[in-house]
């Protein structure tokens, strides 16, 4: 799996990948919860600074692929964040609203729409 | 003098540390005598700030709404920020508004220093009393202006409930949080500004010099910067945002348009920018702005158009399922109401409480799709039943349906004989009929309901428990949900023995990462309603988030028993929530048990009981 990633990505290793990984395998086991999302958010990760690599999540077609959206398809919502973060926010142990406040998360566009993707990091507690 | 300094000169935008101090002493008078009535029954949220701080803030909230805004100290920033948008306008008001603004800022410096540390003193409850992140940054006089109003700003997006929104936008200092929705990062991009933004920020720099206001600031070197014709024009770009973000989708359109051909040279930003634009007039591939939310509407009515009944339901025969069900669900059997409502609304279909009391045991069943069906059919044959819209939105917004649950929001307002009058006055200013487009503008035009509904009760003992919990749920659409909690506090304050508000409440701790605190709200909920599903899920959750696995599976088991005791010891056709098996596997996959994980496979849930030792 390491070696296919470092011809892909570029020669770091991103913990992003794992979590990506993860979040594809719950995904599998809850066919709707992409599709929930309902639009299509790219993720940039950044390792010390610099820009790493993208993974997009189509909640329109409920797929998540690495790179950036496919022919097509526009991201309504970008969101950049360092490698370490991202795995943080992937875990449940960090949230977005704090990243952000931090300026360790930056969102461009829908704000409301990057809120639904916690659906993916962690359970929701019910209202 | 100089060591003085920093104790006595106030920083734009926020109070100096001495009035702060002074703060906290007066706004303990505050909490003392409203003690009497708002002292919560249990002790487990006796944190000062929790409750007092609710209540502080209602108080504040309604003297913000009655005193007028005299002082615009607080206007600062975003005035001068304004003020260099528009004068970057290629708007006619150009003129006028720059001199406004300049005389503004003038009248601002020679206000006497009380005035502006009362109109912050409101500011700051919030930030001091709340459990707010930023909190600090506020405290620290050494915090440069720039950074503290971009973090504000930028922070209102996850929490639009900031201070600044309390204060009713005029027309000419739009306080919208919405500021950088199109661009969140402040590029350090360096355009060019046009000679009316340099000659304005010559202009405040001349002041800045004369003044020690703002003496050794980065603000001061911001406008410096350009006034010299150099400086973040992002900053300005979320100004710019902000004011047109109120105004019509053709304005918006217009000054995207002006903007993109305004910029001249070809960075990155500029690229990332145009998308955007194009982003926002074409968001939903190629169907018409104003037609994508309601097709986002239209595709999900299909999920939630027909109700899907029982296949066994043991009291289909029934004499009288309505009635029955209200007892059961005195008697906190919730499952079994559930099923009766069922059998209500099959004999009877236009049974308008009954499909309002199946809806609300659905979503207490831990079972939101059933639920929003039922409610649906209710609101159809009862448009202006405002429990129903109450429950929906929380219903929507657990199945992460924003603009449905802001829908239910507005509806229950348009319905609320008490509130409904705040609705028509803003008709006024803009035309709400048409479905809005974008999520945010809808959000933050509730808000501003929502506070004023708020601030129409001048007797801080009077709780409208329901308006509480409306705006808990906005406020946990954007994840703001420290403010959520705050919110569903002073409904339980209000109402101590509702068990669904302790469950709003914790499940509002709970997703904020507070899950200690989450778990004493649901054995509150569980102690009065110990057949409430949802709670024992939610208390499942939240002793998976604080990895005591074995326990959170044990509650899951509990609350599937409790459902599929719901029908006959048979019980093929069981409906169980998919949500609590899901949850339960990912729990069990935890315990490192593969021999488990088979089991959950098949469902077999007698024998996970008898594994876990649950009768």
């Amino acid at each position: 799996m390491t070696k296919e990633d470092q011809n892909s990505s570029s020669s770091v290793e991103l913990k992003a990948k794992t979590a990506f990984d993860e979040i594809n395998k719950r995904a599998k086991n809850q066919p709707a919860i992409v599709k929930k999302i309902g639009a299509i958010v790219l993720f940039d990760i950044t390792k010390d600074g610099k820009f790493q690599q993208s993974w997009t999540i189509d909640g329109k077609q409920g797929i998540i692929y690495e790179g950036k959206p496919n022919e097509g398809a526009t991201a309504q919502v970008t969101i950049t964040l360092d490698d370490n973060d991202f795995f943080d926010l992937a875990l449940g142990n960090a949230n977005a609203p704090a990243l952000f406040a931090k300026g360790k998360l930056k969102v461009k566009g829908n704000v409301m729409l990057a809120q639904k993707l916690s659906i993916l990091f962690k359970e929701q507690s019910k209202l | 003098m100089a060591a003085l300094k920093p104790l006595l000169d106030a920083e734009c935008g926020t109070t100096n540390p001495l009035i702060k101090l002074s703060q906290f002493y007066t706004r303990d008078n505050t909490l003392v005598t409203q003690d009497g009535l708002i002292k919560p029954a249990t002790n487990n949220f006796t944190n000062a700030n929790l409750t007092g701080g609710s209540n502080a803030t209602i108080d504040e909230l309604v003297n913000e709404y009655h005193r007028p805004i005299a002082a615009p100290n607080t206007f600062h920033l975003e005035g001068l920020l304004t003020g260099l948008r528009l004068a970057d306008d290629t708007i006619d008001n150009t003129n006028k508004h720059e001199y406004e603004w300049t005389t503004q800022f003038l009248d601002s410096l020679t206000n006497d220093f009380s005035s502006f540390s009362t109109n912050t003193k409101t500011n700051n409850n919030f930030s001091s009393s709340m459990i707010h992140p930023l909190s600090n940054q506020q405290i620290q006089t050494s915090q440069n202006i720039i950074n503290d109003f971009n973090i504000q700003q930028q922070q209102s997006q996850w929490m639009p409930w900031n201070e600044q929104t309390y204060i009713p936008s005029t027309s000419t200092f739009p306080l919208n949080s919405n500021s950088t929705f199109l661009d969140q990062q402040s590029s350090t991009v360096d355009t060019g500004f046009d000679n009316d933004t340099v000659k304005a920020a010559q202009n405040i720099f001349a002041l800045l010099q004369e003044t020690q206001f703002a003496a050794d600031s980065e603000f001061k070197d911001f406008v410096e910067n350009v006034a010299g014709g150099i400086g973040e024009k992002s900053t300005v770009d979320a100004k710019k945002q902000e004011a047109t973000g109120e105004t019509k989708d053709v304005t918006v359109d217009k000054w995207i348009n002006e903007f993109s051909n305004d910029l001249s040279n070809e960075s990155e930003w500029q690229h990332d920018w145009a998308a955007d634009a194009a982003n926002l007039s074409s968001l939903d591939d190629q169907i018409p702005r104003s037609q994508s939310w309601l097709r986002h509407l239209m595709d999900n009515d299909d999920s939630y158009s027909e109700y899907k009944f029982s296949k066994t339901n043991v009291f289909l025969d029934h004499s009288n399922p309505f009635e029955e069900g209200l007892k059961r669900l005195q008697a906190h059997d919730i499952v079994n109401a559930v099923l009766l409502f069922e059998a209500a609304v099959q004999k009877q279909s236009n049974h308008v409480e009954a499909w309002l009391y199946l809806g609300i045991t659905q979503s207490e069943n831990e079972q939101d799709g059933p639920a929003i069906c039922a409610l649906k059919k209710c609101v159809e044959l009862d448009p202006k039943n405002l429990q129903a819209y109450i429950t929906l939105a929380s219903c929507y917004a657990n199945e992460m349906l924003t603009n449905e649950a802001l829908d239910s929001l507005r509806k229950w307002l348009a319905n609320n004989d008490k509130y409904s009058h705040l609705l028509s006055n803003r008709r006024s200013q803009t035309t709400t009929n048409e479905p809005r487009l974008i999520d945010e503008l809808v959000f933050e035009e509730l808000q501003e309901l929502f506070l004023q509904a708020v601030s129409l009760s001048t007797n801080p003992n009077d709780i409208d428990s329901d308006l509480q919990v409306c705006l808990g749920v906005l406020f946990h659409l954007p994840g703001d949900y420290d403010k959520a909690a705050e919110c569903f506090n002073t409904a339980v304050l209000a109402k101590p023995d509702d068990a669904l508000l302790w469950n709003k409440l914790g499940a509002a701790l709970a997703n904020g990462g507070q899950s200690e605190k989450a778990v004493d709200a649901y054995y509150h909920a569980l102690t009065l309603s110990p057949g409430f599903v949802r709670a024992r899920y939610n208390l499942g959750i939240s002793c998976f988030n604080l990895s005591a696995y074995k326990q959170a599976v044990e509650h899951f088991l509990t609350a599937l028993k409790q459902q599929s005791d719901g029908i006959g010891p048979q019980g093929t056709h069981v409906q169980m929530s998919e949500n609590i098996w899901r949850t339960l596997a990912i729990a069990i996959g935890h315990l490192q048990r593969p021999d488990l994980e088979q089991s959950v496979g098949k469902k077999d849930l007698s024998k996970l009981l008898h594994e876990f030792k649950i009768e």
